[in-house]
């Protein structure tokens, strides 16, 4: 009786050492987040910048500057819905606008030609509700706005000219149809945005994010200066919605 | 006595119960174990292409619809209305447009989108004034046609959106739109004002003002309650939200809308040039 009395002790021991509460899993136990539902923005301006220049000396001088810039800034609305477990599910919505400033100025002894391009664009991007086994201190959302279209809402050809140099107008009008192609390559380029927290309270989460990919620099044939891409600045934050429905009013 | 000797047997048996019962509750909690549907291995598989972590999409028409449709789309839907919508931004950006919208739904919409960045940085060869920042859509039959004096016969080259009206709907439900923000704010900061009349409708007023973070969102909303359209607002956000706690951005976002109705003439595409002409610029 005594050695039973031992052994079921051990036993009810072994089970409340048993059901002592576990660690969380580990895709819980990487987020502080309180549960709830999120909404807030995503902010972003990515560029693509290059500026060169060449000399040729000879008989005569011949230079040319060329010069590309495009920006794409992003103003987008952000839905975080967290769950008990730290997992949740994560909404994109992203309207993208991008300007696109193409130059090249030539000058030699018979004259010049400069020639300038504006193309501005507008693309959107979203994805809604997706779920994710664990929304921590870094997480990723999909933004492919290259596949949902590219509005081109403006297109400005500039040229001027002098001395014997003509065809600048015609040449202006010729790039145009290239900066779309630039523009569509670009946002090519885009497929994730990647999140990182930086202060989080039960109230409200955010941080800076980035543009896996894009962030690059390559020489351009012929200049000594390179194209660099670059994102001057990416931030969100998501604010609790409180009610958990919209208020009178709200959309 | 005979009756205690048990007793400890008992109470034993009893602790032993309340350990399985434990026991039976933890095993509830443990995770599924690995291969089970929603860990991310297995939801990936599922999803070509698609980031590893990434499981299923919730189930469409969830309770907090992220585009659910809201009295900024109801204003959209109103037909023979004139709409504008001026954004103005704490980092000196803007944003204004002018939406007019026939009897039958076709729009001609005017943009004027005035960036600081677009004109900064560039070399002395290019002058500024070049970048012409308005543009002209005309929306008919939901496809959309950029007006273009290069592109001669552009009114045959509709934009990639298919559906533009749908577009210009989520676009403003973002950053620029009143929605996200009127979201955000606590319960009671959206107060009835009374009835009034504005841009040819009768409306419901109401007072918008309410801390989000120490910051205070406020404005004014109305709202024809017939079609439950957001007709009139004007909304002040302070760029601290805007920006991270421990370096807020000075001045605010001011979204201001307003509608009107207005006996818009039927817009058209007009007629494509004579087809001998050749356009200078063309895509």
């Amino acid at each position: 009786m005594k050695h039973w009395k031992v052994f079921s002790l051990v036993v009810v021991l072994l089970l409340f050492a048993l059901s002592l509460p576990k660690p969380a899993p580990a895709q819980a136990s990487s987020t502080a987040f309180s549960p709830g539902l999120y909404y807030g923005y995503i902010n972003f301006e990515a560029m693509t910048r290059f500026e060169g220049h060449l000399t040729a000396t000879g008989d005569k001088d011949f230079t040319t500057t060329q010069f590309w810039r495009a920006i794409y800034t992003g103003r987008g609305k952000l839905q975080l819905r967290i769950n008990n477990s730290g997992g949740g599910t994560i909404s994109v919505l992203l309207p993208t606008t991008i300007d696109l400033t193409n130059d090249v100025d030539s000058d030699s002894p018979i004259g010049y030609c400069h020639m300038s391009d504006w193309t501005d664009a507008e693309s959107y991007y979203f994805d809604l509700e997706r779920g994710y086994p664990s929304i921590g201190f870094a997480f990723q959302a999909p933004y492919k706005p290259a596949t949902r279209g590219i509005s081109y809402t403006f297109e400005n050809p500039i040229s001027a000219s002098g001395g014997e140099v003509g065809g600048c107008q015609e040449g202006a009008e010729a790039m145009l149809p290239s900066a779309r192609v630039i523009i569509q390559g670009n946002l090519g380029i885009l497929s994730t945005i990647q999140f990182k927290s930086l202060y989080a309270t039960d109230d409200n989460i955010g941080g800076t994010c980035s543009l896996p990919g894009w962030i690059k620099s390559y020489p351009v044939p012929g200049y000594t200066t390179p194209n660099v891409f670059s994102v001057p600045y990416c931030n969100w934050r998501v604010f609790k919605f409180n009610s958990g429905k919209p208020q009178k009013g709200n959309q | 006595m005979r009756i205690l000797s048990p007793k400890p047997t008992r109470i034993i048996l009893a602790v032993l119960l309340v350990g399985l019962a434990s026991l039976a509750c933890s095993l509830l909690q443990f995770p599924a174990p690995t291969g089970t549907s929603n860990t991310p291995a297995a939801l990936a598989a599922t999803q070509p292409g698609a980031p590893a972590g990434q499981v299923t999409p919730a189930p469409a028409g969830s309770q907090d619809d992220f585009l659910r449709p809201g009295p900024l789309d109801h204003l959209l839907a109103l037909h023979s209305v004139q709409i504008n919508l001026d954004i103005s931004r704490p980092d000196g950006s803007s944003r204004s447009m002018q939406i007019s919208t026939d009897k039958t739904g076709n729009m001609d919409i005017n943009l004027v989108e005035n960036n600081p960045a677009y004109t900064a940085d560039l070399p002395k060869e290019i002058d500024p004034k070049t970048l012409n920042i308005s543009s002209e859509l005309l929306v008919v039959g939901g496809k959309a046609y950029l007006h273009s004096g290069e592109d001669l016969d552009w009114m045959e080259h509709p934009l990639d959106d298919n559906n533009y009206p749908q577009t210009l709907a989520q676009e403003l439900h973002g950053m620029d739109g009143p929605s996200l923000w009127l979201d955000i704010l606590p319960d009671g900061s959206i107060q009835p004002a009374g009835q009034d009349s504005v841009g040819g409708f009768a409306v419901d007023k109401y007072v918008v003002n309410g801390k989000v973070e120490g910051q205070v969102i406020s404005g004014a909303l109305w709202e024809e309650p017939q079609s439950d359209a957001l007709i009139q607002a004007e909304l002040h956000v302070p760029g601290a939200l805007l920006s991270a706690p421990d370096q807020p951005q000075p001045g605010e976002l001011i979204i201001v809308l307003k509608a009107q109705k207005a006996d818009v003439p039927a817009i058209s595409l007009p007629a494509a040039p004579a087809a001998t002409a050749t356009p200078t610029v063309g895509p």
